[in-house]
């Protein structure tokens, strides 16, 4: 069981819903259930035992690290692919409606 | 955090510096810190501005190139046919089409935010943003 202390410096468990402070940021966290193969849990525990933190607190940064990961990648194709563009004569929204099948 | 569902003209400002909403949707594009997804349609209308506004094929590439890259991010919806049912009864309530209200359907249904560059039909109704706004 993991406890933390809100931003009202109570207990969670005192509360209705449980706001939390995650890396600075006010937050809702919702309690789930994972299932996981017995040798990948073992490797969160050890991980968890290693850093001294919690098999939720790893699973977390994992989670969090695995789709940063995925954005940089986009972010930085999506560079790539912008860097070398030419005009067009703008109006998007208007060139997608007139290039639509008409009725 | 919220995911943004980017509909076709967004994808398509990024592309041409000469678009009003270039910045916004380009910095979108390359955000960081966003999750960003699109819906199937914007395949077909993107190479279709391409080739048949813009007169340039050889941007359909790219164009395709960016929404792959979407795919391996937030993800490409599919316009499954419950999509489209929610999306018919959208276009009834709003007066839009079937294609703008497949978009808004898409990120009622996902959870996310739908972001636009067309202000008359989806932004000035509520149901997008635009670029800058996002």
């Amino acid at each position: 069981m993991e406890i933390g202390w809100n931003l009202w410096g109570t207990l969670p468990h005192l509360l209705p819903s449980e706001p939390l402070v995650y890396l600075g940021i006010l937050t809702s966290m919702a309690k789930v259930m994972v299932s996981l193969p017995d040798d990948l849990l073992a490797e969160v525990d050890a991980e968890a035992r290693r850093g001294g933190t919690t098999r939720s607190a790893v699973m977390r940064e994992f989670a969090d690290a695995a789709l940063r990961k995925r954005r940089e990648g986009r972010a930085a194709a999506m560079r790539s692919l912008l860097s070398d563009i030419s005009p067009h004569g703008g109006r998007a929204a208007e060139q997608v409606k007139a290039t639509r099948p008409g009725p | 955090m919220t995911t943004l569902l980017l509909d076709a003209s967004v994808l398509l400002a990024a592309f041409d510096p000469e678009d009003d909403h270039h910045e916004p949707a380009r910095a979108l594009l390359e955000d960081e810190e966003t999750t960003l997804a699109t819906l199937n349609l914007a395949r077909y209308e993107v190479a279709n501005v391409a080739v048949r506004a813009w007169r340039s094929p050889d941007s359909v590439a790219p164009l395709l190139a960016a929404i792959e890259r979407l795919a391996g991010d937030g993800g490409v919806l599919a316009s499954t046919g419950t999509l489209l049912a929610r999306a018919a009864e959208v276009a009834e309530r709003h007066t839009i089409s079937v294609y703008d209200a497949a978009y808004a359907a898409a990120a009622n249904e996902g959870g996310h935010r739908l972001v636009s560059c067309d202000e008359r039909n989806l932004v000035l109704k509520g149901l997008a943003v635009l670029p800058e706004m996002a």
